[in-house]
């Protein structure tokens, strides 16, 4: 194929592009997923640098978050190089990745097209929350002239428009990836390992515990989410914590059913009684030997459970029940733009639009998950 | 039987079914030829990946999917052809002038419908019949096929009923418009043996009663010997021996067919025999593997396998007659019966 | 059948049960209790303990809820202070709006996506497959407030203040102002001018999840062995997809139907507090912010009630479609 024969031709040539600009030897091979994502975080980040070298200087030294930032440039820089420059050594050298039972996943999975444009959207997605204090044009907190830009509308300069507080709303939507993502990731991993943990031991255990804490996830799904996250939060005084914890723990349930279920599965199959056979305990059969043969579901629960999370969160938010102002969360914002729908669109559609362009893309990394682990679904 | 096209009920000509897949192409039936006259039961065997199910899919039409039937191919239902019939036609053929079933029972009946509603359907769709006659004639075909207390089992949906129960209302439903030919794909494969033993007797009973023709596809020599009249022997998407049972499985004239009944524990005991089999009682497995349907070897496509290959099998045979009736074989060495006898294979 | 619907039934009411104990240690725990939506700054201790020990709330949890359990049950759910009347009057004047949204978007959402789910999966591979894929998706991954205010922005602000439309849809409420001057066509005209917003809102993100949900549904069921030999009796195809396909892929697809009535009832509370809807979830919002306590209870109670009868109807459905439940 065409990558074998660059490789073999011209090796120098295609070290040297790599050096220069890594990511476009694999996309002029056709190998669009490594090779765009390489490239772009490449260009991205060398571009922040160059456009803003003293503001990265000054961040180097700066808060915590800003920090974060820079380490997060930097080593984008260095793994994108790196990643091209050892991929076109083992492409020279005949060899393929590939871990073993997870070979075939991986190749479904990269024959899906949406699948990898999802993928790579939550990766830049990630890169922008960490990176946002070097990014964002405007400080996100900052009001500007309240007589001159205040709701301005978009323009070269902001290129989303102002809010009424003349805040650059571009910036304020950087900064809300932060908390969307954050909060999403946190509270789906809170909800997974509880419900996989859960799950598992009703599964396999049964008995009372099985019918207890089933009779509790039913309890706790049959709630309507939305209603018992605004009554705890109205209750207790919002913060960012409390929010991750309720939407975790109203997120368990769903998880601990996928999980339950799997394992009944698997808990009759023969390497369970193998071990059991060998005298295995049974805190070490579940951890070591059900768990992970049950993690295929769970994983397309989970890509799929941060996407609703992100909306939830949103939801919350713009009820004003959620992240307080003047914190930009992408749901604050597009209540604030409630009032002002004729006179500043800009104000809501943004920022909702973000929420959506965010959720797709874990759906359809989630959709991609979930064809590429089940045989039945492919076509 | 001699005589030309126009005299068998069904003839098969050169037919060809391949698919358009990712791998490749597959020539799932590569030029396969055959015809079943009524009231005669025509086997045909294969192991698996030869071709046999495709074959049988493509009498009816309905190979899906990404396959297709290609031009040049014939079949012939009393000398019309149907590769080229309209969608209506063959419709109109399906379950009324040629019918099927299949090898999981079980499943092939739709769960939330009951047996007699499903009978009844295709007695309203081909006969025109309304729902009281139609239920009435469903109660009779499944007393025809020997279900106990048909006009309460009516009313049963499949789940409730046993594997073999099961089969028997798909023949019931596969009857009931009184089809010129029957195809069976591996009937009795997922039954229990005494089921196997009772579906087939069913079967043989139920055809003579009505001078069906019947095609019988199936991996199990031993059923071809039980009910067939004749046999057709495949591998690799194509034919490679017919004639009539007794004379094939006594005297094998193709390697391949040769193997198969060594392959047997009765060492080729196989069916109304005389004592005298083949082989001397040992287990032959058939060295190598089933090739790929995305690859068929170049030449004769069992040369990989075969212990016999020679300088000439680099060349494809056709299917050479041999002395007796309907007798056929795609082999070089293809020879009256005589040579093989008492040699093993090496 | 019958024993199957009863084990449902009995199985219902302590998962109710325990809805109602989860809801009332919920607001027990929390900060702050009823009483403060009533105690000024400035009252002497002995007021606030008055009017503390009026509420009962001097007296042990155990017994508070023993009480208010009590109550309940013989359908006293206390008193609002927030609207100054009695709980269950609240309830009764908002439940039917709310009602009369859900059910429409419910109803239209199961149609709509059973429609296009089927339609996809019957036309496989081709561009209308994937088109409405692309076009479901988003749809699924829109939150629904966002989409409301989009669709007001559209249909509403812009309709009228900008591109002066001749036709454009209401911004907030059940009804105009002019309402009780209207004849009777005119009432019911206007009462469905006012639900178009809301209900588009709602139904298109629940439609996209249904229609996504049927089309692999859909997929499963063609390609199992009954709908070859459906094929093989010589059935038309349509037949084959719409009375064979569809009755086996509905089955899931209801139980999905239950498990989205959470769902709705939370897209509720959203789309109402947009629209200004006068229902349900908007006034459990308003109940929360403002501390009052047993219509908060009360209606929290309520929406997990309605989702378990909810469940439960999708349950008696599903063995009404399914014979191998009926028959066990």
């Amino acid at each position: 194929m065409a990558d074998e024969t660059i490789g073999r031709r011209t090796p120098i040539l295609e070290r040297l592009l790599s050096a220069v600009a890594p990511g476009l030897p694999q996309l002029l091979a056709g190998r669009w997923g490594g090779g765009l994502a390489a490239l772009s975080v490449w260009v991205w980040f060398l571009w922040l640098v160059l456009t803003r070298p003293g503001r990265v200087v000054a961040a180097s030294a700066g808060t915590g978050e800003q920090r974060i930032a820079v380490a997060t440039v930097v080593a984008g820089l260095v793994v994108a190089w790196a990643w091209s420059w050892r991929d076109l050594q083992a492409r020279a050298a005949g060899a393929s990745a590939g871990f073993g039972g997870w070979r075939a996943t991986l190749d479904s999975f990269s024959r899906n097209r949406s699948a990898r444009l999802g993928l790579l959207v939550v990766l830049l997605l990630g890169l922008v929350a960490l990176v946002a204090p070097l990014l964002a044009p405007f400080d996100p907190l900052r009001p500007g002239e309240l007589l001159t830009e205040r709701m301005v509308g978009p323009s070269a300069v902001h290129l989303m428009g102002t809010d009424q507080s003349a805040r650059d709303v571009l910036s304020r939507l950087l900064y809300g990836a932060r908390i969307s993502l954050g909060i999403g990731v946190l509270a789906v991993g809170i909800a997974v390992t509880l419900g996989t943990l859960l799950g598992a031991v009703a599964g396999y255990v049964g008995g009372w515990v099985d019918v207890a804490t089933m009779r509790l996830v039913d309890m706790v799904i049959a709630f309507p989410r939305l209603v018992l996250l605004i009554t705890v939060v109205a209750l207790f005084q919002s913060s960012v914590v409390l929010i991750v914890v309720v939407l975790g723990l109203t997120l368990w349930p769903s998880t601990a059913r996928i999980v339950r279920a799997e394992v009944l599965g698997v808990r009759e199959r023969e390497f369970v009684q193998a071990a059991r056979a060998l005298g295995y305990s049974r805190r070490r059969i579940i951890l070591r030997h059900v768990v992970p043969n049950v993690l295929a579901p769970v994983i397309v629960a989970a890509t799929l459970g941060i996407g609703d999370t992100i909306v939830l969160e949103a939801g919350l938010s713009f009820l004003g029940q959620g992240i307080q102002p003047p914190t930009p969360s992408w749901g604050t914002m597009v209540a604030d733009g409630r009032n002002n729908l004729l006179g500043a669109w800009w104000l809501s559609t943004f920022p909702g639009f973000a929420i959506v362009i965010t959720v797709l893309s874990f759906n359809l990394v989630g959709d991609g998950l979930r064809d590429a682990l089940d045989p039945r679904h492919r076509p | 039987m001699t005589a030309g096209p126009e005299s068998h009920l069904l003839e098969v000509t050169d037919l060809r079914t391949w698919f358009d897949t990712e791998r490749g192409l597959v020539r799932a039936v590569d030029g396969v030829s055959f015809h079943v006259d009524s009231s005669e039961t025509l086997g045909i065997v294969g192991e698996s990946g030869c071709g046999k199910t495709v074959t049988s899919l493509s009498m009816l039409g309905l190979v899906g999917g990404k396959g297709r039937i290609v031009e040049g191919s014939s079949i012939r239902l009393r000398g019309e052809e149907l590769v080229s019939a309209s969608p209506e036609r063959m419709r109109s053929v399906r379950g009324n002038e040629i019918s099927m079933i299949f090898q999981e029972p079980a499943a092939s009946l739709n769960p939330v419908f009951s047996v007699g509603e499903q009978i009844a359907e295709v007695l309203a769709l081909h006969r025109g019949m309304d729902r009281a006659a139609a239920r009435a004639e469903a109660v009779r075909r499944l007393e025809e096929v020997g279900i106990a207390d048909p006009g309460m089992r009516v009313d049963d949906y499949p789940h409730q009923l046993s594997g073999g129960m099961s089969q028997r209302v798909m023949i019931a439903m596969a009857l009931a418009c009184e089809p010129a030919l029957l195809v069976a794909d591996e009937p009795t494969t997922a039954l229990d043996m005494t089921v196997q033993a009772q579906i087939l007797q069913l079967l043989r009973a139920l055809k003579a009663k009505r001078e069906m023709a019947m095609i019988l596809i199936t991996h199990d020599l031993a059923v071809v010997a039980e009910i067939c009249d004749r046999v057709a022997v495949m591998y690799a998407g194509r034919i490679v021996e017919t004639g009539a049972v007794s004379a094939v499985f006594r005297h094998p004239a193709h390697p391949y067919t040769r193997a198969l009944l060594e392959a047997l524990p009765s060492g080729g005991n196989v069916g109304p025999s005389d004592g005298e089999g083949l082989g001397d009682g040992r287990l032959r497995a058939i060295p190598g593997t089933v090739p790929e349907p995305t690859a068929w070897p170049d030449g004769c496509r069992f040369r990989p396998r075969c212990p016999l290959a020679f300088a000439t099998c680099v060349h494809e045979p056709e299917l050479i007659p041999l002395p007796g009736a309907g007798r056929t074989a795609r082999c070089w060495l293809a020879q009256p019966w005589g040579d093989f006898e008492g040699e093993g294979l090496a | 059948m019958s024993r199957y619907l009863a084990r449902r039934i009995l199985g219902a009411i302590p998962l109710l049960l325990g809805i109602a104990t989860l809801v009332f240690f919920v607001l027990a725990i929390a900060p702050g209790d009823p009483a403060t939506y009533l105690i000024q700054p400035g009252m002497t201790a002995e007021v606030v303990a008055r009017i503390r020990s009026n509420f009962g709330l001097d007296q042990p949890l155990l017994l508070r809820y023993v009480k208010w359990l009590g109550a309940m049950l013989t359908g006293d759910f206390g008193y609002s202070f927030s609207f100054g009347r009695p709980v269950l009057d609240v309830i009764r004047t908002f439940l039917p709006n709310t009602l009369l949204l859900s059910g429409c978007a419910l109803v239209l959402s199961f149609v709509g996506g059973v429609v296009l789910g089927a339609l996809q999966a019957a036309r496989q591979y081709s561009k209308t497959d994937s088109v409405l894929s692309v076009v479901l998706l988003f749809f699924y991954s829109m939150p629904s407030f966002w989409l409301a205010l989009m669709l007001m922005l559209v249909f509403s602000v812009f309709a009228r203040s900008v591109w002066h439309w001749p036709f454009w849809l209401p911004v907030s409420g059940m009804t105009s102002m002019d309402y009780a001057s209207l004849g009777l066509g005119g009432r019911i005209l206007d009462r469905a001018w006012h639900l178009v917003l809301p209900t588009v809102s709602l139904t298109l993100v629940l439609t996209a999840g249904i229609a996504r949900f049927m089309r692999s549904s859909m997929l499963e069921v063609v390609r199992q062995d009954y709908i070859r030999t459906a094929r093989a009796k010589g059935l038309p195809e349509r037949t084959v997809v719409f009375k064979h396909a569809l009755r086996n892929a509905l089955i899931p697809v209801i139980t999905l139907a239950g498990l989205y009535i959470p769902l709705l009832f939370g897209g509720t509370v959203f789309i109402e507090y947009v629209f200004s809807w006068p229902g349900m979830g908007k006034a459990i919002v308003d109940a929360i912010v403002a501390r009052d306590y047993p219509l908060v209870m009360a209606t929290s109670f309520l929406f997990a009630a309605m989702v378990v009868v909810g469940n439960l109807l999708a349950d008696v459905l599903y063995a009404v479609v399914d014979p191998r439940i009926r028959h066990g």
